[in-house]
């Protein structure tokens, strides 16, 4: 039998329903994978030994008195520090908050929780989830940035320290991190899930991320995750599809490339096995045709760019003022340029993101998803950066709905993939399209570790 | 009709406005973020919006 750290979400929670494996053994061999590989990677800042070897014990007797908790008993899932955690210490990746400790829980982590899962512990963050990079490294490639701001949550996935861990994304803070480490990454529609809990970087451009290694597995934690939220005004009230059924549909889909600036800005190499991955796409069934994207499309890596500086300018401009020194390089320019953005400069740009939304939402209805590279590179040598998140800035900032596959592997032997985007609020067919590709493709990438 | 600001004229505003605020020595150490914010700006001037188009904040 292989290691129980190796099984994905899904496999763990089968073999613990079936008894074959107990939550105590889980745990066990996912510490010692962590004990192993996380010296080099720093993917976790903080590991809850201690508490998530009683919380399994305890998980494990309640097995033996046949009451689950619900779908992810017994579960070890990461979370990445930005995340409110009860009694666990949440830094957001920041030294003003090295020794906070929340007295509740994100609403995201709650839900974990009353699913069955047992939160692992904290993973490395960028600071305050913008760009000055986590001390984690790419198991691929340990002098290669594993992408960020959810650095440390794709670094653990792909390493096997946890089968799914949460980061968010603002700009391409989970699809990229999750392509430059060969695993999914899910980014939901703005509003699918509440962000209550979770330290803001920019309140309209903030999404939850999930990380995993199957499609399937994202399907099932969104299920767990999604649905309105009285704390979150933006936490949407339409109803939570049944996702993991969603995902049988085997129908070949009709994809719509988008070549405008993906192509001009992919790496050669990229823009090639783009090519190749829709061929074999193509060759299985699918239909695709280029998209024609809208005016607005030109102004977005802009429009986004004032938001974000301005909303996070307004978030930190209090605790900029009284901590400034402790604030790292990037993310205290992001600041004080936000704070010099005027009005109506910025309401302008959030004028141009309705636009943008609007004039997608009837693109998209032509096609079963989009499909992009997700990243121009595969991950890029060097820890003083954690990469471009331009290819995820337009979904992120007209909030559909995107998942990124892993496709293959670049000329250097690191991952590269693709990225689907859906119509808002359809997960269902998103996942259902995710999922054939997934079938067709048969890429499933593991990093050669110690 | 007036014309839309040009990255000049936004680099030109957003650099007093620097300096005022974080003093002449930080406002110099943040002009190239300052030509890029500029730049920007510059960019969704131009960009045509419909009068009647509201801002999105949250959808």
């Amino acid at each position: 039998m292989a290691e129980p750290c190796t099984l994905g979400l899904s496999e763990m929670i089968t073999q613990i329903k079936r008894r074959k494996l107990s939550p105590v053994a889980l745990i066990e061999s996912i510490l010692q994978r962590i004990d192993s590989l996380d010296p080099s990677l720093k993917a976790w800042v903080t590991i809850n030994r201690k508490g998530v070897l009683e919380e399994a014990r305890r998980q494990q007797d309640e097995i033996t008195r046949k009451n689950l908790r619900g779908p992810l008993h017994g579960v070890p899932i990461g979370i990445k520090d930005i995340y409110y955690t009860a009694g666990m210490k949440t830094t957001g990746g920041s030294k003003i908050f090295e020794d906070f400790l929340p007295n509740y829980d994100a609403t995201a982590v709650e839900r974990l929780k009353k699913a069955g899962a047992i939160i692992l512990g904290k993973t490395a963050t960028t600071e305050f989830a913008l760009s000055d990079p986590a001390p984690t490294r790419n198991p691929w490639n340990l002098e290669h940035t594993p992408g960020g701001s959810s650095s440390g949550s794709a670094a653990a996935v792909a390493a096997c320290m946890c089968p799914a861990a949460l980061g968010s994304q603002t700009g391409g803070s989970t699809l990229r991190p999750a392509a430059y480490c060969g695993i999914i990454g899910l980014k939901p529609t703005y509003g699918r899930i509440s962000r209550h809990g979770i330290f803001p970087l920019s309140w309209s451009l903030d999404h939850v991320g999930i990380l995993t290694r199957s499609v399937e597995d994202a399907a099932i934690l969104l299920k767990v995750l999604a649905g309105s939220d009285p704390q979150d005004p933006t936490a949407s009230q339409k109803p939570v599809a049944n996702y993991t059924q969603s995902i049988k549909s085997s129908k070949p889909p009709r994809i719509g490339i988008v070549r405008a600036f993906y192509r001009e800005k992919s790496e050669e190499q990229v823009w090639r096995h783009t090519k190749e991955t829709l061929n074999k796409l193509e060759r299985a069934g699918a239909r695709a045709e280029e998209v024609k994207m809208p005016e607005s499309f030109a102004v977005v890596q802009d429009a986004h760019r004032i938001i974000m500086r301005a909303e996070a300018a307004a978030f930190h401009e209090k605790l900029f003022e009284q901590n400034r020194d402790k604030y790292r390089p990037k993310i205290r320019e992001a600041v004080e340029i936000g704070l010099l953005i005027p009005s109506v400069d910025y309401l302008r740009a959030q004028k141009i993101r309705r636009q943008f939304r609007r004039e997608m939402d009837e693109i998209i209805q032509g096609f079963d998803c989009l499909l992009t590279p997700a990243t121009a590179t595969p991950a890029p040598q060097g820890l003083s950066s954690t990469g471009d998140p331009m290819f995820q800035v337009p979904w992120s900032f007209s909030g559909l709905p995107t998942i990124g596959l892993p496709s293959g592997l670049s000329k250097e032997g690191l991952p590269l993939g693709i990225q689907l985007v859906g119509g808002a609020f359809a997960e269902e067919k998103l996942f259902a399209v995710a999922r054939w590709c997934e079938n067709v493709l048969q890429v499933s990438l593991s990093p050669h570790l110690g | 009709m007036p014309t839309a600001m040009t990255k000049e004229k936004f680099a030109e505003i957003l650099n007093e406005l620097a300096i005022r605020r974080f003093g002449e020595e930080r406002a110099q150490s943040l002009h190239q973020a300052i030509q890029d914010i500029a730049q920007s700006l510059a960019s969704i001037a131009e960009h045509r919006v419909e009068l009647e188009e509201e801002p999105a904040f949250f959808f």
